[in-house]
């Protein structure tokens, strides 16, 4: 790796070197795009992948052929003007440039190498971030619940299979509340790390119980998949399989072959295409608990499956399967990552930079802009001959003054006539 | 296996040196222009290696805006001079140093 970066940064510093010294001010600015190519070749080292392609769209792409563009246009890429070093005919008070140029690099160096030397370059350890955590619940006797965390309240009306959003909260214990339409409460005290994220699954059909299982949301880096948990609320251990098309369940793959009761199983990663998932008994693989048939997979996102109890409209209580899916980090550099700070945070600054580029356009039209006069009075005269056609043609030709007789055509076959 | 992030700064600040010495030696005003391009690239470089070494992706948000900050400077830059080769007929500093005309 550090082999590739040498190569790719000696190859930029030297094609720098050869913009600044070459006379011609069109090989100076290939030689820039050849910088910039480096540039956004080592952007791709740097796990910028967004940054590479708008580095060699934008920059090497149109800066730089405006760039030509205008050299083409000024003929300036063999004037005079393009000799480094300035010549005895330059004013004295030039003379000085360079030295002091040199002396400015050179202290710059000086400035950056001692930083350098003395491991002054931060490497601070990233701070972890706030824990989060929402709340899913599940729970057929709570019914629609309030949550509150500490004194704040967390979400109200959170009625059942559903999840909040991820909230954060402060490290440490936090005393968690949840209560019913009724008045009742849940409570618990819970801790909570700097780092993770937290899922409090409020479930059980008799008593009500919370269980606080992690959730995953780091990156997935399979494309095109998704993160599936699954938490087993029923007393026995139960098996995820993929039954496929035929609904066999001999003939089946076995996604997690084994989820404790009151547990939560391993993560799996599931491709994006539509799967019949049938949650069946661990030891008896006949005894289906729950189905999810024509599921679409949620990709880049992590889904936690509860499977328990769910009363129904007539009061029965059947085992049913409950996805929830909350997005994965996106991709590091990628322009999911990217686009979301720019439409969320940086909203501002990004529409404010539409408007400078907006004005810059404007700005360079105006700035090029060259009237061109048009003298009216000359569209609409008619140029006035001195002789008529016909005796300039007769004064060429040779023969006497020509008539006012139009010109005949020789009498030479009579015209076809079609039929 | 990463490459550390001081090769990355050195390398921009090579650049960004090479891009000052254009900045202050050359006599074409066009020259002038691509080394403060230059310029601009050495520090684009080393805000995303310090994205990288903090695993944020502010410093690539703030490439982003560089990188569109130059386009709209380049744009009216290069205008500038094309308005002053029309009337001066030159494009060498050292004969533009008078705002009038």
């Amino acid at each position: 790796m550090l082999e590739l970066f040498l190569v790719v940064a000696v190859l930029a510093i030297a094609s720098a070197l050869l913009m600044l010294v070459s006379e011609n001010a069109v090989h100076s600015a290939l030689f820039l795009i050849v910088t910039m190519a480096a540039i956004a070749f080592l952007f791709l080292m740097l796990n910028a992948p967004f940054l590479a392609m708008i580095q060699i769209t934008v920059y090497a792409g149109a800066i730089m052929v405006l760039f030509l563009f205008v050299i083409m246009l000024l003929g300036a890429e063999l004037s005079e003007t393009t000799q480094l070093f300035t010549t005895t005919d330059s004013p004295r008070r030039f003379r000085w440039f360079l030295p002091l140029a040199l002396t400015l690099g050179l202290s710059l160096f000086f400035v950056i190498g001692l930083v350098i030397l003395n491991e002054q370059l931060d490497e601070r350890v990233i701070p972890l971030e706030a824990p989060q955590a929402r709340v899913l619940n599940v729970a057929s006797e709570l019914g629609t619940v309030d949550v509150y965390v500490g004194d704040t309240l967390l979400i109200d009306n959170l009625e059942f299979a559903q999840a909040s959003d991820f909230a954060a909260l402060t490290a440490g214990e936090n005393a968690l509340r949840i209560v019913t339409e009724t008045g009742s409460e849940l409570a618990a005290t819970i801790s909570f790390e700097a780092g993770t994220a937290s899922t409090i699954i409020a479930h059980g059909s008799d008593t009500p119980t919370l269980s606080v299982v992690p959730t995953d949301l780091s990156t997935i880096n399979t494309p095109r998949t998704g993160r599936y948990t699954v938490f087993n609320g029923t007393e026995n251990a139960i098996a995820l399989l993929d039954v496929g098309t035929e609904y066999d369940v001999n003939d089946n793959f076995a996604i997690i072959p084994i989820i404790e009761p009151n547990a939560l199983s391993q993560a799996v990663l599931i491709e994006d295409k539509p799967v019949n998932l049938w949650l069946v008994d661990a030891v008896d693989a006949e005894n289906v608990i729950a189905r999810m048939e024509d599921y679409e997979v949620a990709p880049e996102d992590t889904t936690l499956i509860y499977v328990g109890n769910e009363t129904q409209f007539d009061g029965t209580t059947r085992i049913t399967a409950i996805p929830v899916s909350v997005e994965a980090r996106p991709a590091f550099g990628g322009p999911r990552a990217i686009g979301y700070s720019l439409f969320t945070i940086y909203l501002l600054p990004f529409q404010l930079l539409a408007l400078l580029l907006l004005a810059a356009m404007v700005g360079a039209i105006v700035l090029t802009h060259r009237e061109v006069s048009k003298s009216r009075a000359r569209i609409g005269e008619r140029r006035r001959v001195s002789r008529p056609l016909a005796q300039v043609i007769a004064a060429q030709v040779g023969q006497e003054s020509l008539t006012n007789e139009p010109p005949q055509l020789p009498n030479t076959s009579s015209p076809a006539t079609g039929d | 296996m990463m490459v550390a992030t001081e090769a990355y700064v050195v390398l921009s600040m090579v650049l960004f040196v090479l891009g000052t010495l254009g900045v202050l030696l050359r006599r074409n005003a066009i020259l002038v222009f691509m080394s403060v391009e230059l310029m601009l690239n050495a520090t684009n470089l080393a805000l995303a290696a310090f994205a990288q070494q903090w695993g944020s992706e502010t410093g690539h948000l703030f490439v982003f805006f560089i990188i569109a900050v130059a386009a709209a400077e380049v744009a009216v830059g290069l205008a500038l001079i094309v308005a002053i080769f029309r009337s001066k007929k030159s494009i060498n500093i050292d004969e533009l140093h008078q705002m009038e005309g």
